[in-house]
């Protein structure tokens, strides 16, 4: 049997491990990072480490593996990007914490992630471009939101 | 929390989501990788629900090691709580994206899309925590 399924289940294992060791898990750290008078550069440090190094495995994978590694082709800065991008933010500070964190805390047992990742798994759910197409509140084909 | 240990598990992170892109040509963005493997007509479900197990398994692994490092009671009400996780997913939705997908993935390619979109949530964020107060 080949172990190769299980990749993106060792990635994830990573990540969560990666998560929980800089303690984005604690919102109180991400908090912080969004508070200006009680500022905690954790946040940055572990997005420049982060940055750094998916940049330079991204650079190979473009290179060697050009017909596997994806090129995202959408470009432009529409008001769905920001207007989500709002509405992830206020969530974001509100709770301080974001989907990565909410699972991984989920993983550990923690009592409150039931109710948040349900939440969270709701809001998905509704923010589905194609559900707002269905309900009339966007318009079909190339919709500005 | 030192620095640079703060670094190395961004690093961490980074070299995780790459070998996602590198072998399976993959972005490890977490909010898309849930909301697809909840959509009721997904397709390529399979890889999804592996790597969501793979966090969650991570996540017990962290909270038998670290176990300070898991906030067990939050200080948020449960309706704050409701609240927050609605626009973090709407959101991420709306936007295609999170700090996982946008932050690292999609400003480690230099995507300008991804730049504004974590320019727009973190102004957001420190919005929501001027006004709503943070860890109280």
């Amino acid at each position: 049997m080949s172990l190769r399924p299980w990749l993106p289940t060792l990635v994830g294992f990573v990540l969560a491990v990666a998560l929980g060791l800089s303690r984005l898990t604690r919102p109180e750290v991400i908090v912080g990072w969004l508070d200006p008078s009680a500022w905690d550069p954790t946040v940055l440090f572990v997005m420049i480490g982060a940055v750094s190094s998916f940049a330079l495995v991204h650079r190979l994978a473009r290179a060697r593996r050009p017909n596997v590694c994806p090129t995202p082709t959408k470009k432009a800065l529409d008001l769905r990007l920001v207007g989500g991008s709002v509405i992830f933010g206020l969530g974001w500070g509100l709770g301080g914490v974001c989907p990565g964190p909410a699972l991984t805390s989920l993983g550990a047992g923690a009592s409150w992630t039931p109710l948040f990742v349900a939440s969270m798994v709701v809001g998905l759910w509704l923010g589905a471009p194609e559900r707002w197409r269905a309900w009339g509140l966007a318009k079909e084909g190339k919709s500005r939101v | 929390m030192s620095w640079w240990m703060a670094i190395a598990a961004g690093m961490l992170f980074g070299a995780g989501s790459g070998a996602l892109l590198y072998f399976e040509g993959r972005i490890a963005g977490i909010s898309g990788v849930l909301a697809q493997a909840v959509e009721p007509e997904a397709t390529e479900r399979g890889w999804r629900l592996r790597f969501l197990l793979g966090l969650l398994l991570g996540g017990a692994f962290v909270g038998l090691v670290w176990p300070d490092h898991i906030l067990h009671t939050h200080f948020a009400s449960p309706g704050r709580l409701v609240v927050a996780g609605l626009l973090v997913g709407v959101g991420a939705r709306l936007a295609n994206g999170c700090t996982s997908g946008h932050g690292v993935c999609g400003v480690g390619r230099f995507s300008l899309r991804s730049v504004v979109a974590v320019g727009t949530f973190t102004l957001a964020g420190a919005l929501a925590v001027r006004v709503m107060g943070g860890v109280s």
